[in-house]
């Protein structure tokens, strides 16, 4: 009875042949050792545990570990990205498409950092969507800056690196995720920013998230405005200063300022259910 | 006792099995058994998904062990795992003082 029970649980794990190799030889010997405390190979394989639902679990955790992984490489090329960023000056091919690509990535790419690091261990199976939801939307996101750098060859070639890494990552999270029965997320990406708040600022998190959520079309319009003007005045600092003309410098604020906002309404708009942050709760 | 109510704690009691010597899967099984006084009845491969990703996080290591008759898995407790541990027993203490202090 062990060897097709060995057998029947060797089928049903679908996982790199190592640590399939490694799970049925421990089972053999769980197995083994329960025979020679006296019970028969009947009674050993049925307190074992039906195979499929075993494999289940061994998908379940790999799937998370491997949503984990993903998520840490996409943080990495996000972190190596922005460190080239800073460091290379702009240029004309610097286009517009970059700079927002640059901003979806980051909220993406911080998301799914949180609700990799928000649990131990492994991704849940209900958090597994989210996670390489806003992985896939990081990473297409950093493609679209990564090709519009114009530097040095070496930094080309190390983005294109991280680049691949992080797609072959992502591309193996999703494909473990895909073996796990799809479970519908039990929070949205408040409730895994809420898991990093230090106990003293819990209670004003809560009440700040659960009044997003109650207004967030409006939240949507206060931080596409924020950010709008954060980009006009930002503008005016780094690039050039007071032109000592107030009116067209007020007219290249706003003018910034409402491409910003535009922006930010469209990714909300487009992004939001994808990325959790718009989500009906029970 | 029923292993989906075990689900939750199923890391804190492998942790704190594995903390008195390094033990592979059969021995730790019985340790929960006997510690319980046979009140977590588990299907035994239930633990190997839990020990694969508690050695994961980095809370247990494992290693190969010769046997009498077969080379067997043994894990036993990193520092990380330690201070896990520590923290699991800390918030189950007044989890269930809090539980203890409605229902009393």
């Amino acid at each position: 009875m062990i060897e097709p029970y060995l057998r029947e649980l060797g089928a049903s794990l679908h996982m790199p042949r190592r640590l399939r190799t490694r799970i049925l030889d421990e089972t053999r010997d769980h197995l083994l050792a329960l025979v020679e405390s006296g019970m028969s190979e009947d009674d050993a394989v049925r307190s074992f545990g039906a195979p499929d639902a075993l494999a289940r679990e061994f998908h379940e955790q790999l799937a998370g570990t491997s949503a984990r992984r993903a998520s840490a490489v996409s943080g990495v090329l996000l972190v190596v990205l922005g460190v080239v960023a800073l460091s290379t000056p702009a240029t004309p091919a610097d286009t517009a498409i970059a700079f927002f690509a640059a901003q979806v990535a980051l909220v993406a790419g911080v998301l799914a950092l949180a609700r990799s690091l928000r649990y131990r261990g492994a991704v849940p199976p209900s958090a597994l969507r989210d996670t390489y939801r806003a992985n896939a939307v990081t990473l297409a996101c950093l493609a679209i800056v990564a090709v519009s750098f114009s530097g040095a060859t070496v930094v080309r070639a190390a983005l294109a690196v991280a680049t691949i890494a992080a797609t072959v990552a992502l591309a193996q999270s999703v494909a473990r995720a895909r073996r796990v029965p799809a479970r519908d997320p039990e929070g949205d990406a408040f409730d895994d920013l809420l898991a990093f708040a230090p106990p003293p600022l819990e209670r004003p998190a809560l009440l700040a998230a659960k009044w997003i959520r109650r207004h967030i079309w409006l939240f949507c319009a206060l931080f596409a405005t924020a950010c709008g003007l954060a980009v006009g005045f930002g503008h005016i600092v780094t690039d050039g200063g007071f032109s000592g003309d107030a009116l067209r410098t007020s007219r290249a604020i706003l003018l910034l300022a409402a491409i910003e906002g535009g922006g930010v309404v469209l990714g909300f708009v487009a992004l939001g259910g994808v990325l959790g942050i718009r989500r009906s709760r029970p | 006792m029923r292993a989906e109510a075990l689900k939750g704690h199923l890391d804190g009691l492998l942790l704190a099995v594995v903390a008195e010597e390094p033990a592979h899967g059969y021995a730790i099984v019985e340790r929960l058994r006997e510690r319980s006084g046979g009140a977590f009845e588990l299907p035994e491969g239930t633990v190997y998904p839990a020990l694969h990703r508690l050695e994961h996080a980095g809370l247990l290591k494992s290693y190969w062990a010769p046997g009498t008759t077969r080379r067997r898995r043994v894990y036993a407790l990193t520092a990380k795992g330690r201070k896990r541990l520590g923290e699991r027993r800390a918030e189950w203490g007044s989890f269930s003082r809090a539980i203890d202090a409605v229902l009393a």
